[in-house]
């Protein structure tokens, strides 16, 4: 070999080994930089695909989606009705916790994100959101989105978590990945198990497993799984899967779930954020609606007002 | 120099339309590895020193975009189980792997640079899907022995080289720019060999 070849594979080797010990601050510093970069190449292609997508639509009547709009506000009043119940139900427990001098659990408020970009890695199931730590996101943040479940109810599933944070975008690590595990367990019982993706799942695929089931449980096709709650990252009783098959192994049991959310069609998320507040404290704006122009926080003023965190004029 | 500056900008414009490839929902959602093809062909046209400083290059920038780190506060695993608990960040594939997979390949890809000095494209076309191939399988490999285990479904053999084969397709493509873009810079591709001494490999 040339001895200017195995001056400059040597260097190489060092430069190489010198980046080896950069150390997760290091790497996310890099990486915070390279999505600034990128991230109006991001926007950009996301747009392209939105209107892609409209053009490819089929042209509907004026009569269809004057229908449509009537059955969404329809929804929106049926779930502001539920929101305002919750929100009551909340502030009871909040108040018998105090009365029985349990510590307060801190609020937990939803920000509304949009997937600007997906599975960019060949090996990881990720997708990254609009909305980074300028927005209150930290890591490990719950991602929800809001699913039908069998009785043809909307309810939460669950899509993943952040796993990386930056100024104003976070990469969420969905569901699907084998690096996302999650403890569920069996709607409406208590065994429990670690669900947790597959290694090289697809689209096509995305069945995910809930691993060490006791043995003896006996698990139906179509039993909905829920998050249980345990180790405290996720929230108890997200919707998470239907059980496709079970099976006995020598010292447990393990079921192949068939997620509840449909991560191929996915546009919009929520990311469950803890504002630190304790729960009876907190004004009662938790969900912020997809069309919101303003995002909204802290506490309100004497007219009741909430004050404007960003606005977006567009 | 200026032909050097041209595959910069070259990398540069691959890794932003990067984000406008879409995935190949038939073929297990792989997608056109536009950075990946776009090195691999340089590498053919340029010396070992600079192919070397283009990996450097082009891995940095996909590892700033690609790697992935995921934090475990609780090893759910552990406690569910009698393994021992293991919280904290993980990586699968640390910063700066693609570095070293791009001057590994890169240096396979410098083994048929004669062949491209003679204006014969079609093996170097081929190595560039072969490299693609090897250097998915590599990331793969490398992700199956940190997880611990060897898990090869048929859907892992069909992505990897669902993305190697659009890699290849481009690669002619690429030569062609990269041919008019060194006669515009007036640079002369010339095998210098790789074995030690004057008047080797020449």
């Amino acid at each position: 070999m040339k001895r200017i070849n195995l001056i400059a594979l040597f260097v190489f080797v060092g430069i190489v080994a010198w980046i080896f010990t950069f150390d997760n601050e290091a790497t996310n510093k890099i990486q915070s930089g390279a999505m600034s970069l990128l991230s109006p190449f991001m926007k950009a292609s996301g747009e392209t695909k939105e209107i892609y997508k409209d053009i490819k639509a089929p042209n509907r009547s004026k009569e269809e989606l004057a229908g449509e709009n009537e059955q969404l506000k329809l929804a929106n009043d049926q779930l502001r009705i539920e929101n305002d119940r919750l929100q009551l139900l909340a502030k009871d427990n909040a108040t018998f916790r105090m009365a029985l001098n349990l510590q307060e659990s801190s609020a937990l408020e939803l920000v509304s994100a949009r997937i600007i970009s997906r599975r960019t890695s060949t090996w990881f199931s990720t997708l990254v959101i609009d909305k980074g730590y300028n927005q209150d996101v930290s890591t490990d943040s719950p991602v929800i989105t809001a699913v039908m479940n069998e009785s043809g109810r909307s309810d939460t599933g669950l899509v993943g978590k952040t796993t990386q944070v930056f100024a104003d975008e976070s990469v969420v690590i969905l569901l699907t990945d084998e690096k996302c595990q999650v403890a569920a367990k069996i709607y409406g019982k208590t065994e429990q198990g670690i669900c947790m993706g597959q290694r090289g799942a697809t689209e096509r695929t995305p069945y995910l497993k809930l691993r060490f089931l006791p043995k003896e449980s006996q698990l139906e096709p179509g039993t909905p799984i829920v998050s249980s709650g345990v180790g405290g990252l996720f929230p108890i009783g997200l919707q998470i899967g239907y059980v496709k098959e079970f099976r006995r192994l020598d010292y447990d049991a393990e079921a192949t779930i068939q997620p509840a959310v449909d991560f191929g069609s996915l546009e919009h998320v929520f990311v469950i954020v803890e504002t630190g507040m304790p729960m009876d404290e907190v004004p009662i704006i938790p969900v912020q609606p997809m069309e919101a122009k303003a995002e909204v926080s802290g506490l309100p003023d004497e007219d009741g007002d909430l004050p404007v965190r960003k606005a977006e004029v567009e | 120099m200026i032909y050097f500056l041209f595959i910069v900008v070259m990398l540069v414009g691959a890794m932003a339309a990067q984000e406008f490839m879409p995935v190949m929902d038939f073929a297990q959602q792989a997608r056109v590895l536009l950075v990946p093809a776009v090195f691999f062909a340089s590498a053919v046209t340029v010396s070992y020193p600079v192919m070397l400083i283009l990996a450097l290059m082009a891995g940095f920038m996909w590892d700033a975009r690609n790697v992935v780190l995921v934090e475990s506060p609780v090893d759910l695993v552990a406690m569910f189980s009698e393994q021992k608990a293991q919280p904290g960040t993980e990586v699968d594939l640390p910063f700066g792997y693609s570095i070293l997979l791009y001057g590994l390949l890169g240096s396979l890809m410098q083994g048929v640079r004669p062949l491209y000095m003679k204006g014969r494209w079609e093996l170097p076309t081929v190595m560039v899907g072969a490299v693609t191939f090897l250097l998915l399988l590599f990331e793969y490999l490398f992700i199956n022995f940190r997880r611990g285990d060897f898990y090869f479904p048929q859907e892992v053999w069909e992505k990897i080289i669902a993305s190697a084969l659009p890699s290849m397709a481009i690669a002619p493509l690429v030569f062609l720019i990269l041919s008019r873009l060194a006669r515009w810079a007036g640079y002369r591709s010339r095998y210098e060999g790789l074995a030690y001494g004057e008047g080797h490999g020449r």
